[in-house]
């Protein structure tokens, strides 16, 4: 009478994050490499854009993973395994950040410019857009890119960004519009570049379309 | 109405809406009617715009490389009461704690030296992943102190420390399997606890049963072969042969990574 009430438990299901950080607590060996593999990509892309520099986001998140690796056993399911790993990302950026203030900054060659904005089959377009996104985030202060990074770039929620970077949501929300409104004048030209491409009608409007 | 134009930071906390009331209310009057205004609200928009489509990058092959060599190098820093010890790729070298998914095999190995067994886990794998030099790590285990003894069951995960060639791999293969079964026999004194019990971990499980496709192998050798480390699992063959696999380093449940399989008389 109750329906379908019953999925079973397939034995193939993946394991969740919690499960593989349990494993992991146990001596799996594999299970932090597994956990390691499934976010590392978004862990990637905060360092990265938090710092916009290849070694130093490299080194970032080395140590974030090396960090979560040891902390591992002490982690309390209170959190989402995800949210815990940003968080432990973005303070080893901030570390480096802080470290960086002690030397002069470094222009980025052209292998760090193309970790920072990937190749893509756009590159007139989005290539140069994610350089000088990269360089406009460059004149924020950490706590605003970090907050614009998480919401603005990677799309998560502001509660949840308000969990990884442990201030209330209505901080994140403060820092998001501060950031925003200081990228303008950096990012305006973008925009401005942009513009024709979009308003310029499909049917040939008689003009300079040569 | 206020007739001054608003800045973008008013215009940005507006559209987050952290403004406070009357502030809020007095800036949604202006922007009604101001044209500018409407135009910097507009690239405010716009900044968010070009930040969500920002491609997102893949960690670079490279990276991936340094950061499982990173962590194969803390774990083998890990003390021994934490968990595992694992070489790179997360290969179980000796376990410590009783971890539930760890069958570890005690007594059938008591011929093994024990610096033996501290040679073959600092050599770490032929793959030159190492514990960081100047970390001793060997010495934050002492052997046999995880044969606290779990199953005796999933046959017998050894050491022996021997080099496996293929021109003398029927030789050797009695041989170590005939140390392993002479030092197993049953009731030999204090065999348990002076042993370096070898151990079967989930992965080097679900190894042997992919390859012996369920049967049970008659010996387990993590030792190496042709210079390069290597496990040498041996099942029963025809009635006068051995059956032996080897293995490199990956070989689970998902991957066979065989090196070599061969029948070997069963000399005796």
């Amino acid at each position: 009478v109750t329906g379908v009430a019953v999925i079973g438990t397939s034995p193939e299901a993946l394991p969740d994050d919690k499960e593989l950080m349990a494993r992991h607590a146990k001596g799996d060996p594999h299970a932090f490499a597994e956990l390691v593999q499934r976010h590392r990509d978004r862990l990637w892309a905060v360092a990265l854009r938090t710092l916009s520099d290849y070694e130093e986001a490299a080194d970032a998140l080395q140590d974030a993973l090396l960090s979560a690796y040891r902390a591992a056993s002490r982690f309390r399911g209170d959190a989402a395994v995800t949210t815990w790993l940003h968080r432990i990302v973005v303070n080893a950026c901030l570390d480096r950040m802080r470290r960086r203030t002690l030397r002069p900054a470094v222009p980025v060659d052209d292998a760090g410019l193309d970790a920072v904005a990937p190749k893509n089959p756009d590159p007139t377009s989005s290539h140069e857009v994610s350089l000088d996104v990269s360089a406009a985030l460059r004149e924020l202060p950490f706590e605003q890119r970090a907050a614009l990074v998480l919401v603005d770039m990677m799309g998560y929620p502001v509660d949840e960004a308000a969990r990884i970077l442990e201030v209330p949501p209505g901080t994140i929300k403060s820092r998001c519009a501060r950031g925003r409104a200081r990228l303008v004048p950096h990012l305006r030209h973008l925009r401005n570049r942009r513009r024709p491409e979009h308003v310029e009608p499909a049917e040939g409007g008689g003009g300079s379309s040569a | 109405v206020n007739a001054a134009h608003l800045d973008y930071e008013t215009l940005a906390d507006l559209a987050e809406g952290i403004l406070d009331g009357p502030r809020a209310a007095s800036a949604n009057a202006h922007l009604t009617g101001c044209a500018t205004c409407q135009e910097r609200e507009a690239e405010l928009t716009e900044v968010s715009r070009l930040l969500a489509e920002v491609p997102a990058p893949t960690v670079p092959a490279e990276l991936v490389s340094r950061i499982d060599a990173a962590l194969a190098a803390a774990v083998a820093e890990t003390p021994a009461s934490g968990g595992a010890r694992r070489w790179r790729r997360g290969h179980v070298v000796l376990a410590a704690a009783a971890a539930a998914a760890v069958v570890v095999v005690g007594g059938g190995t008591a011929f093994l030296q024990t610096s033996g067994i501290d040679r073959q886990t600092a050599g770490g794998s032929a793959e030159g992943a190492r514990p960081p030099s100047g970390v001793p790590a060997d010495k934050s285990q002492q052997p046999g102190a995880s044969s606290s003894g779990l199953t005796l069951r999933a046959g017998n995960v050894t050491r022996s420390g021997t080099d496996y060639r293929k021109s003398r791999l029927a030789a050797q293969v009695a041989d170590v399997r005939g140390r392993a079964l002479g030092q197993r026999r049953p009731g030999g004194p204090g065999a348990a606890s002076e042993s370096a019990p070898g151990i079967l971990s989930t992965q080097l499980a679900g190894c042997v049963h992919r390859i012996g496709n369920g049967r049970t192998p008659l010996l387990i050798d993590q030792a190496s072969y042709e210079g390069a480390r290597a496990t040498i699992i041996v099942f029963p063959g025809r009635p006068d042969t051995f059956d032996v696999w080897i293995t490199g380093l990956r070989c689970s449940s998902g991957t066979s990574d065989v090196i070599h399989r061969t029948e070997v008389s069963r000399t005796k």
